[in-house]
């Protein structure tokens, strides 16, 4: 009868765990019910938002597309965007041109080029003018230092070559322009 | 709900052990018989006891009258917490050599007319039955309830007679051989006498003789007269004699006990008819004795079942529960996944893929370029400030870094282009308002001494944002 009563009471235990036990898995259910509702009514308003705003979604989109140059490989691209830059300073009287790029520091989708050149100080401040107008080709440091009485300056530019990666198809023919113009700025020769 | 109905009783007569059936199927059956010297001293008579009886805790017992005794004490509480531990005390005290005393007892609660309450514990006190019950329970057939024929005549008394609880009753029932006497006062059992009957012509005196005797002892234990004398016998004779031999007036119940007599035990005739059906249940409606400790497993029997059975409830009303919230979740996922397919169909991309972009483009906006900063700077510069070295950085910490070399005929020359400088920049830098003279380091040129004009070297550090 004792062991009898002893297996009653396991009994009432266990009903009574897997009660509570049952209680604490519906309340975790419920949490997680709010969260996916709350994901919803948060989806609900993005669609909504997206619908007002698809025009300016849009432009942004291009804006930041325009911001990465489509290559087939990066390699290439390297050497494509060399040799135009290369172009781009000889077109600015600029001589002694000198890039590299970091390899070893590219991550996903860029790679840093450092560009070194001499010049006049205004054709140093023409190129890195030019290079305004090229957003794949971002400039993080320019370091000039005059080093001759005539005015000369050494110039080092470390910009970003920011891609994407591409098939032949999506990739414009003469995407990259040879643009120089020197601008007029208030640059003074030494 | 709780009630259990006995199938079997054990029944302890003439020193032999008897089980007895009483389903419908074999009442009164004998299942099996052992000499009670055997059952207390055979302890391989387990073996003998088929399978299919054993189980403690699941006979009623019925043991012989003189088993159980009765003390009374004054107590004022009801409270059944005060009245057990004050009886284990009491009667363990006045039997110390009989310790199994404390786990077979039971008591009732009566306060005579104009008198304060008082206890009657009937408990076991025949060494015998305590022996039994060990015995009883080596061989699983250990009783649940411990009764005797006293309470069992008490219990069927009060139900034939009106007027039982309030008079003192003997209760004569005249067997073969053997003439049982049960008294009770107030309807409460307070003791048996058995008187042996021969087949002298005087066998009536001597029963009478018997019957005064005990009738003595009667009024010094009830303090009271006798009040009503029932017979049961099976010679209609019996009556009148012990009408005339009594000189009082004495009830022949037999008529109204036979019509409700259901079990009949031709081993022991003096139950014949004591039990029926309706009385072998657990609780029994009849006094009797169970085992301290069973009788607290009994007490929270109702409260396990009623956790088990609510707790039961709670179970299955939570999973049910269960299967609805994940029916919502697997709604709510489902109207997720179209939300999400909507959002691709129209625009292709998601609103984070959004918020990079947007990021990515406003980082760019927001931040300075060298072109603009060379731009302003240049801007700022007066004419006799030549620029030496320069060094603008956009990432990180976005600053401009100016070391130039100033020409001026005197002094007054230099503190005015210093100044000119110092306002320019604040013109043309949105965020170097507080830029002031004391900002820019200045020293001479080494080569100034060497020439007629004043030649400083000046530097000066700029954050773009």
């Amino acid at each position: 009868m004792i062991s009898s009563i002893k297996i009653r009471w396991v009994m009432v235990g266990c009903v009574w765990m897997a009660a509570v036990g049952l209680t604490y898995w519906n309340s975790v259910k419920i949490d997680r019910i709010a969260a996916i509702r709350e994901a919803n009514e948060r989806l609900q308003r993005e669609v909504f938002f997206e619908n007002r705003n698809a025009e300016e979604l849009k432009q942004a989109a291009r804006t930041h597309q325009s911001m990465f140059l489509p290559v087939v490989s990066v390699t290439l691209g390297l050497v494509e965007v060399k040799s135009h830059l290369h172009s781009l300073a000889v077109a600015l009287d600029l001589d002694q041109i000198f890039i590299k790029g970091e390899m070893t520091r590219a991550k996903e989708g860029r790679v840093p080029l450092t560009l070194d050149a001499r010049g006049s100080f205004r054709n140093a401040v023409a190129f890195l003018t030019v290079l305004r107008k090229y957003p794949y080709l971002p400039v993080t440091q320019t370091k000039i230092r005059a080093f001759s009485e005539n005015g000369d300056v050494e110039m080092s530019v470390t910009f970003f070559f920011q891609y994407s990666l591409a098939s032949p198809d999506q990739i414009k023919v003469g995407q990259l322009q040879v643009n120089a113009h020197p601008s007029h700025g208030g640059a003074k020769p030494l | 709900m709780f009630n259990m109905k006995y199938k079997r009783i054990i029944i302890v007569h003439d020193n032999n052990v008897y089980c007895m059936g009483c389903s419908r199927a074999d009442a009164g059956q004998i299942l099996f018989r052992m000499p009670m010297e055997q059952v207390l001293n055979d302890e391989s008579i387990a073996e003998q006891v088929p399978k299919k009886l054993r189980g403690n805790n699941k006979y009623l017992c019925i043991v012989p009258d003189h088993w159980f005794d009765i003390e009374s004490y004054p107590f004022r509480s009801k409270k059944s917490s005060l009245i057990e531990p004050f009886l284990e005390r009491k009667l363990t005290a006045a039997h110390p050599e009989k310790k199994a005393i404390q786990h077979f007892f039971n008591y009732r609660n009566i306060a005579p007319a104009g008198e304060a309450n008082n206890l009657y514990a009937y408990f076991i006190q025949d060494n015998s039955a305590f022996r039994l019950y060990s015995a009883l329970k080596r061989m699983h057939l250990a009783p649940r309830q411990i009764t005797a024929p006293g309470f069992l005549w008490e219990h069927k008394l009060a139900q034939m007679t009106v007027d039982f609880g309030h008079k003192g009753t003997l209760l004569i029932h005249m067997g073969e051989k053997m003439c049982r006497l049960y008294f009770y006062f107030n309807g409460n059992y307070l003791f048996s006498r058995s008187v042996v009957l021969t087949d002298a012509p005087d066998a009536v005196d001597a029963l009478t003789f018997e019957i005064n005797q005990s009738l003595y002892m009667f009024s010094q234990k009830a303090k009271s007269d006798l009040d009503r004398v029932y017979l049961l016998t099976e010679n209609p004779e019996m009556l009148d004699l012990i009408s005339r031999s009594l000189g009082r007036d004495v009830e022949d119940i037999t008529p109204q006990v036979n019509e409700t007599r259901f079990f009949e035990f031709p081993e022991v005739p003096s139950l014949n008819g004591l039990l029926n059906h309706n009385d072998l249940v657990s609780p029994p409606r009849f006094f009797s004795v169970t085992h301290r400790r069973i009788k607290q497993a009994l007490e929270w029997w109702p409260v396990q079942w009623a956790g088990i059975l609510v707790g039961g409830l709670l179970v299955l009303s939570l999973l049910g529960e269960n299967l609805f919230l994940n029916s919502v979740i697997n709604k709510e996922n489902a109207e997720k996944h179209k939300t999400h397919q909507q959002m691709s169909a129209a625009t292709g991309q998601h609103l984070t893929e959004y918020e990079d972009i947007l990021n990515h483009v406003l980082n760019r906006v927001e931040r300075p370029t060298c072109a603009d900063a060379l731009r302003r700077l240049l801007a700022s510069l007066p004419e006799s400030v030549w620029v030496r070295k320069l060094n603008v950085t956009v990432e990180d910490d976005p600053s401009l870094h100016l070391e130039a070399l100033v020409l001026s005929k005197n002094a007054d020359h230099f503190k005015a282009a210093l100044a000119l400088l110092v306002a320019n920049v604040r013109h043309h830098f949105k965020n170097a308002q507080a830029f002031s003279i004391n900002d820019i380091d200045i020293r001479m040129d080494p080569s100034a001494r060497a020439q007629s004009t004043f030649r400083y070297r000046i530097s000066l550090r700029l954050n773009l944002i």
